[in-house]
């Protein structure tokens, strides 16, 4: 018998136990079998299909910039004036601000996620959790606008000053207080990437089995000591959100684009002003003519993003291979991940967990209290900073939304400016119908990949996660440029092609967290169903989606959340409508484009319609997911 | 439900303007018509399907039909409401239009997938080369200007500014508003350029070009550029809202954004050195004369930064609407140049509530003159008058 490594893309606990390989090999003939293997392969193979598309796409588009700038593309800089299209300071800024938001939001996200499962009580979890997912739901250009309008201030008068005054600290933040800069433009993206990391850790950290809890509380440990046991099995999950998250922070264009600053120069400090590739995506985008070496290094951009993704990506996993391997296991957990649990295959003794109650439980009972204490303060405290900014994003689009809200605004149609009774029905119609399609093309697609890439583990599977991490990095207007280019040009504008758009946004993240919840279902059960003499579909279906189903929920929700608030896919795609349409085979209007035609506008009306939109968005993903949790709660209990 | 009794303010003074108006464009079509038949060798006879001509009101005869149009963002709040004022004279032409940009405008009728594509630039020779369905005319819409707008505590209100003075600030040479003005205390500058491509950096890079020497010598370029040139110094910020945001409420920023921007948030403006030697701020007034102040305007020749006249706004231009000579629906070619015939004119009454100049007779002229040689598929014009 090898050694299975977990380490492996693709694997995950239960595939590995041989009994239930061989006994899954067994299972795979009949008619059921069939259909859940063309869903598998057929999720798996549309996947690819789009993933190469986009590429070829991105590619053929940017074929001219690249030509002329050769290498050199990498280090000059973005002067369209001589004809010099390099992108060197926005790598340069793409970095920085990533760096810095993941360097906030993943102790705060682990933090919160950590006091939400393991410190809190059930019912204010279940409130908090889905307040912070909400998070993820404010469009992009809504967090934008209130970082330029509140924060950028703020930043300003105070916090910029109060860095320039810490001495040595204070040698990064030299240089004139502007207020937009490489460090607000970091807070900003740790608060957008906020929500990934709470959601999809919370997912894992729930996932850990209730033995392991009671295991460590029986052997005398303290609460906290068995939240970071449990938090040391759940760096998996806990890993793929910090994933997801720098994607999301790589590719975010439009909220990035309004509190940066837009210098198109190497920052020398982190209070300068910068750009990063995705900012300078969407300044440069909209007003380069089509067919131009400027249109072309603007495609060129995107796909510089796509590859420094990649790179972070594998460097990221390089380094915490090679750096964390057989260090010691009371570092943070989430920075070994899973290096130390991959040499030792499943089921054996488990020296990391061990070592962590064991060492602790050296020390002193009061000593245990006192740290336990300190965590659980820690962890109170992340989640207080990381509610701060929900309830005052929250509560500014209601204060600025709320007075625009009149059955006529909801009901009507939209009026231009000037002309009173102005309305957004048609939008909020759009918007339910685009995301219902889009929906129902991405929700099977990822599943069937994700099933896939679960149970068949290997090279290719491995190949379809890391095009997943990649995608996710994409900043959206590139795939509205994909859409455009397959979608609109072939057929034509329609909501169609923006489902299609959305749904192309959404089948990475939810390949991502669907694989999540689905390899977080013990091997236990799996071994329960296959015992009982069921074919492998059937253990998967009644099985494993079932139990699979509260975090296959929330985590599609978290990207139907995100997609719900996207701007650029559908500007390129569905045209706007100033009608009530309901056939998507035709132009529609949307919330988020609602939004960015009102909020791009000088005037009053058109302002609050703007913020009055945000709201109503806000209001409806909050409505939806609530509906989707009370339904995967009955189906929960009827499962049981 | 919607209630019937629009309430259009037609005043006297419009309804007594407009025979005037409309005499004087039918006189230049005239004299159009005239040149073109006689400089054609097969002169075209009219559509059979279009009995009336192009232009007046009410527009009753008008065929039904649903256009749709794409790009400049910065045309949208004017469009809309011309389109939406038409709907309430001719219900059964629908009109939607998707702001998606410049770029995407120029690429949808390239593409003929839109019944109008819209520019603040109009497209070049080689754009125009890509079209897939023709010759494209190309249209006066709208006239904007552009303000440079300021907050400095203690700065008079329309503060004087040359275009080499612009350019130091732009260039960082000038560093303190003390060196601008002496009656205002030290305060650092700060300049603020759009980040994103756009009309207003067009428009302002053109003026420098023309006015500083230091200017082009430092950017290294004599071509106006969307893409605003110093993008390596001084603050960017996304779109008109995030730089008049930025102004608001940052002492010492100074930077450009749409007249209707500076208009709504009350901006202090800048009273810029115009070609005649005089200050002038920016106002529906003097925009208005940058535009009627344009001498042989065209597509080609569309350029009227830093314009003639004393009482001319150095910072205005036009936008431009793109259409297919070549209608392949009569019908909806017919409903199409009625439309923007009527948008260039009587549509025009919305404007200055807006912050855009109504359009002056030469624009209306060329708008009114291009739009009667579009034909149908056949090559017959759908107007004859």
């Amino acid at each position: 018998m090898t050694t299975p490594n977990l380490d492996a893309p693709g694997q995950s606990a239960w595939t590995h136990v041989p009994g239930i390989r061989d006994a899954l090999d067994a299972r795979r003939g009949g008619r059921g079998g069939r259909v859940y293997a063309s869903i598998r392969w057929g999720g798996a193979g549309i996947f690819v299909l789009v993933f190469l598309g986009l590429i070829g796409v991105l590619l053929s588009q940017s074929w001219d910039g690249f030509a002329h700038m050769g290498p050199s593309i990498l280090w000059k800089s973005w002067i369209p004036s001589h004809q010099v299209f390099g992108v060197g300071p926005f790598i340069v800024g793409t970095l920085l601000t990533t760096f810095l938001a993941l360097l906030i939001a993943v102790p705060i996200g682990i933090g919160t996620s950590l006091w939400l499962t393991e410190l809190a009580p059930k019912r204010l979890a279940g409130l908090l959790g889905g307040a912070v997912e909400f998070l993820a739901a404010i469009p992009s250009i809504v967090v934008g606008f209130w970082g330029l309008i509140v924060l950028t201030p703020i930043f300003t008068n105070h916090v910029e000053p109060f860095f320039k005054k810490i001495p040595v600290l204070n040698a990064l933040f030299h240089g004139p207080v502007l207020g937009p800069s490489v460090l607000l433009a970091g807070v900003v993206l740790a608060i957008m990437v906020l929500p990934t990391i709470v959601s999809l850790s919370r997912t894992a950290l729930t996932g850990v089995a209730l033995s392991d809890r009671e295991a460590g509380r029986a052997l005398g440990a303290t609460r906290w000591q068995v939240a970071r046991v449990v938090l040391s099995e759940a760096r998996r999950g806990v890993r793929a959100s910090i994933t997801l998250a720098m994607g999301r922070a790589l590719g975010e264009a439009i909220a990035v684009a309004l509190v940066i600053g837009n210098r198109v120069a190497v920052p020398k400090s982190l209070l300068d002003p910068a750009s990063t590739l995705g900012s300078a995506v969407v300044n440069f985008f909209a007003e380069a003519n089509p067919g131009t070496l400027e249109k072309s290094s603007v495609v060129a951009i995107v796909v510089v993003l796509l590859v420094i993704s990649v790179a972070v990506n594998a460097g990221g996993q390089f380094l915490m291979r090679s750096k964390f391997a057989g260090r010691d296991p009371e570092a943070f957990p989430t920075t070994d991940v899973r290096v130390v649990l991959d040499d030792t295959p499943w089921g054996e003794d488990r020296p990391e967990q061990r070592a962590i109650i064991r060492n602790s439980a050296a020390a002193s009972l009061p000593r245990r209290r006192r740290r336990g204490r300190l965590g659980a303060a820690l962890c109170t405290a992340a989640l207080v900073v990381s509610m701060i900014p929900l309830v005052a994003m929250v509560a500014y689009i209601i204060i600025k939304g709320a007075p625009a809200i009149s059955w006529q605004f909801l009901s009507g149609l939209p009026t231009p400016p000037g002309i009173p009774g102005n309305g957004i029905g048609n939008a909020i119609v759009g918007t339910l119908i685009i995301v219902g399609v889009a929906l129902l093309i991405a929700v099977p697609i990822s599943l069937g990949a994700a099933l896939f890439v679960t149970e068949r583990p290997g090279k290719l599977a491995g190949a379809i996660r890391f095009a997943g991490d990649v995608l996710t990095g994409a900043p959206s207007i590139a795939i509205g440029v994909f859409a455009y280019a397959v979608v609109v040009v072939n057929f034509g504008y329609s909501g169609l092609a923006g489902s299609i758009a959305l749904a192309v946004l959404m089948i990475p993240v939810m390949m991502r967290a669907d694989e999540e919840a689905i390899s977080s279902v013990s091997a236990d059960l799996w071994e329960a169903g296959l015992a009982l003499g069921s074919r492998r579909g059937r253990v998967v279906r009644s099985v494993v989606l079932r139990t699979a189903l509260p975090g296959l929920i929330s985590g599609n929700l978290l990207s139907v959340a995100r997609a719900v608030g996207e701007t650029a896919p559908l500007l390129f795609t569905i045209f706007g409508s100033q009608l009530l349409v309901v056939n998507p085979t035709q132009p529609m209007a949307s919330l988020p484009t609602t939004i960015w035609g009102n909020a791009t506008q000088a005037y009053d009306d058109a302002q609050q319609a703007a913020w009055g939109a945000a709201l109503v968005l806000l209001v409806l993903v909050v409505a939806l997911s609530t509906i989707a949790r009370v339904i995967a709660g009955r189906l929960n209990r009827m499962a049981s | 439900m919607v209630t019937f009794s629009h309430p259009t303010n037609r005043k006297a003074p419009m309804s007594s303007r407009h025979p005037l108006r409309a005499a004087a464009v039918v006189l230049v079509a005239g004299v159009l018509m005239a040149a073109c038949s006689s400089s054609g060798s097969s002169s075209p006879t009219t559509s059979s399907s279009n009995t009336n001509g192009l232009g007046g009101t009410p527009n009753t005869q008008t065929p039904a039909a649903t256009l749709t149009g794409a790009g400049a963002s910065s045309a949208q709040p004017f469009l809309t409401r011309a389109f939406y004022d038409y709907g309430k004279l001719n219900s059964k032409v629908t009109v939607s239009y998707n702001p998606a940009g410049s770029s995407v405008g120029i690429a949808d009728i390239q593409a003929n997938s839109v019944s109008f594509g819209q520019t603040e630039i109009p497209m070049s020779a080689s754009d125009l080369a890509k079209a897939t369905g023709g010759a494209i005319v190309q249209v006066p819409i709208d006239l904007g200007g552009v303000a440079v707008s300021y907050n400095v505590p203690g700065a008079p209100k329309n503060l004087h500014l040359s275009g080499e003075q612009l350019a130091g600030i732009y260039l960082g040479t000038i560093k303190d508003w003390h060196a601008i003005d002496a009656s205002i205390p030290s305060t650092p500058i700060i300049a603020v350029h759009r980040a994103d491509s756009s009309g207003p950096g067009y428009d302002l890079d053109q003026y420098l070009i023309d006015t500083s020497p230091a200017w082009t010598k430092a950017t290294g370029s004599t071509t106006a550029s969307k893409t605003w040139p110093k993008a390596d110094i001084g603050v960017g910020q996304q779109l008109n809202s995030g730089v008049a945001a930025y102004i608001k409420q940052t002492p010492g920023a100074i930077g450009y954004v749409e007249y209707a921007y500076a208009l709504q948030a009350k901006f202090s403006n800048a009273a810029l050195l115009n070609k005649a030697g005089k200050y002038v701020a920016p106002s529906i007034e003097s925009i208005g004369a940058a535009g009627a102040n344009a001498s042989s305007l065209s597509s080609t020749n569309f350029n009227i930064v830093n314009g003639a006249g004393a009482n001319t706004y150095p910072l205005a231009n036009f936008s431009w609407s793109l259409v297919y000579v070549k209608q392949t629906n009569t019908n909806t070619g017919i409903a199409l140049a009625k439309l923007l015939d009527w948008v260039a004119t009587d549509g025009q009454a919305a404007a200055a509530s807006l912050g855009y100049a109504p359009l002056p007779a030469n624009a209306r002229a060329l708008t009114h003159s291009s739009l009667l040689t579009l034909t149908d598929s056949t090559g017959k014009l759908l107007f004859t008058k």
